[in-house]
């Protein structure tokens, strides 16, 4: 791949480099409307099933219905003030933008590390999800019966990275154009599934379904499905920030994500939890053949492969160019097709297990919290708090030891502390891999307390620390230009910064 | 030039340009650099807490 055409490697190197400078006026596309639609899209995916389906292991349609929506506008809030606010503001995406908590060098912990592992796992669930629908299609029409865990899943899903990656091969073009046909093909689905379900079962017989595998204790199961939808919620801190940037106004950088992200991604889940309280199963690729029957079936599976395909091919798209903006010279020397075809390396090994990910698919999102919620309560308070919505743009691509943004030698240790205690807590509360929890889990969730300390030890260690030693850039507002939530302070007796 | 971000002399020239425009104190047209009101938090506070009060109180409570 490293022969590719030279117009692929400076398309993706244009758009690699046009990330992370400030956009424009005109350069700014998307209004209200245009930012919605691009958040339906997003959310209208296969892994809303999978949400959804987890969620049936522990509550019934109500409790899931209700833990979906309060998971998802809480940690969808936070997630959208932490980095689609700013980005909307400086028309910049959020890993360039996030060298003002965490200096440029300290960014590189969220990127080669949070990233980079998250969408590890993402590539291998999505995949495996392909290998499992395609199997589901080869015994249906082979009258075969190969197991969800065989050798043939792992060979689709191998097949699906290889795919995935000859598309990305092909550039940013490709990518958008399989993108607009998936999203309504998807909806189409969760509409005949609906009807098809409740063409079977009234909605009364649907809510008395018990939960599948539930804990037993209800406080504890309906907070698990809180818990695993802020975790979903905050999940998109790695994606909106890129995209928010070209949003015209502050509205709408921001509530598009309570209508697209949010409303999209919630009806998507609660198709998922019918389906599996209907079907008793929480795996979407047993569900179609049972709701739809052979043909029907056979079709939905095919667009879930092919859907989850063009989600693998998204998601790596974005985190290689998330590599090549953060990784300096060393990445910006290796080819696009190199670049995607190593990162395919791992999810592709992990495919020998499929199950590995995929059957522990709540487990593996809940990871998703211990990096990104006290992210944002980090970014929540420094911008709105700290810098009263203030950046020094000019001081974001400085790079003396003496400038703002610099910190200390290009790390912010008060950051990467607070984001350390933030991801602490969070396994403290509620340990991903082994679902040990403390007591106060039932009533504060996880995702919550791990937001809440990341911010907390942040504004502390910024007062008591950052600020004293002159560092940071926190006294670099000019005067006249004080945000209306400083106005605000100061007419309530405060003291704003300037 | 302590912005140097890029090796292409003409990206470098545009990100500079960029910057200069971005950061002049006349910079004030622009309907996505206006900030955050207290009504605005307001609105989301509000949207954030109703809505997951009504769901609590329908899907767990009732």
């Amino acid at each position: 791949m490293t022969d590719q055409p030279a117009s692929i490697g400076q398309e993706v190197e244009q758009e690699a480099q046009f990330g992370i400078i400030p956009v424009l006026p005109h350069e700014r596309v998307w209004g209200f409307g245009d930012f919605t639609w691009v958040n339906v899209g997003l959310a209208i995916a296969t892994w809303a099933f999978l949400i959804g389906g987890s969620m049936a292991s522990f509550v019934n349609l109500r409790e899931g219905i209700a833990a979906a929506v309060i998971g998802n506008v809480i940690a969808v809030a936070l997630m959208a003030l932490s980095t689609c606010v700013p980005s909307g503001k400086y028309g910049l995406e959020q890993y360039t933008l996030a060298r003002s908590i965490l200096g440029r060098h300290g960014v590189k912990i969220i990127v080669f590390v949070w990233l980079v592992a998250i969408e590890f796992g993402w590539a291998n669930v999505l995949s495996v999800m392909f290998g499992r629908s395609s199997t589901h299609v080869v015994n249906e029409l082979a009258h075969t019966s190969f197991g969800y865990s065989s050798l043939v899943v792992t060979a689709f899903a191998v097949l699906a990275i290889v795919i995935s990656w000859l598309i990305l091969a092909k550039g940013p073009v490709s990518i958008k154009w399989f993108n607009t046909i998936v999203a309504p093909g998807l909806f189409i689905i969760q509409i005949v599934m609906v009807i098809l379900i409740l063409h079977e079962k009234s909605w009364g017989q649907l809510t008395a379904i018990a939960p599948l595998e539930p804990f037993g204790n209800r406080l504890l199961d309906f907070t698990i499905a809180v818990e695993f939808n802020l975790a979903a919620g905050f999940s998109w801190w790695n994606v909106m920030g890129s995209l928010a940037r070209v949003t015209k106004t502050k509205r709408a950088a921001f509530w598009p994500n309570m209508i697209g992200l949010f409303a999209a991604a919630v009806i998507g889940e609660i198709v998922g939890l019918m389906s599996a309280l209907a079907l008793g199963s929480s795996d979407p690729t047993v569900w179609m053949i049972p709701i739809g029957g052979v043909a029907l079936g056979v079709v939905a599976l095919v667009w879930i492969a092919f859907a989850n395909m063009t989600s693998i091919v998204s998601i790596i798209y974005s985190t290689c160019l998330a590599l090549k903006q953060v990784g300096g010279a060393a990445f910006a020397k290796v080819s696009w097709g190199t670049l995607t075809g190593l990162f395919f390396v791992g999810p592709a090994i992990l495919t020998i297990w499929p199950g590995l990910i995929y059957d522990h698919f709540f487990q593996f999102l809940l990871w998703s919290g211990v990096a990104y919620a006290p992210l944002s309560g980090i970014w929540i308070v420094d911008y709105f708090v700290l810098r009263h919505q203030w950046l020094d743009l000019r001081a974001i691509y400085e790079t003396g030891r003496d400038k703002p943004y610099a910190f200390w030698r290009g790390w912010n240790p008060a950051g990467l502390i607070a984001l350390g205690a933030g991801s602490i807590s969070y396994i403290i509360f509620l340990n991903p891999a082994s679902l040990n929890h403390i007591a106060a889990f039932k009533y504060t969730t996880a995702s919550l307390p791990s937001f809440a300390i990341g911010a907390a030890v942040y504004w502390i260690l910024t007062e008591v620390w950052v600020k004293r030693a002159g560092k940071g850039g926190y006294d670099r507002r000019p005067v006249g230009s004080v945000s209306p939530m400083a106005a605000v302070g100061a007419e309530t007796g405060s003291t704003p910064e300037h | 030039m302590d912005t140097k971000v890029f090796e292409d002399p003409k990206t470098q020239a545009e990100l500079e340009r960029r910057l200069d425009l971005l950061m002049d104190p006349d910079y004030k047209d622009d309907p996505a650099r206006q900030d955050y009101t207290a009504a605005d938090f307001l609105a989301i506070a509000a949207f954030v807490v109703i809505l997951s009060l009504a769901f609590f109180i329908w899907g767990y409570l009732a």
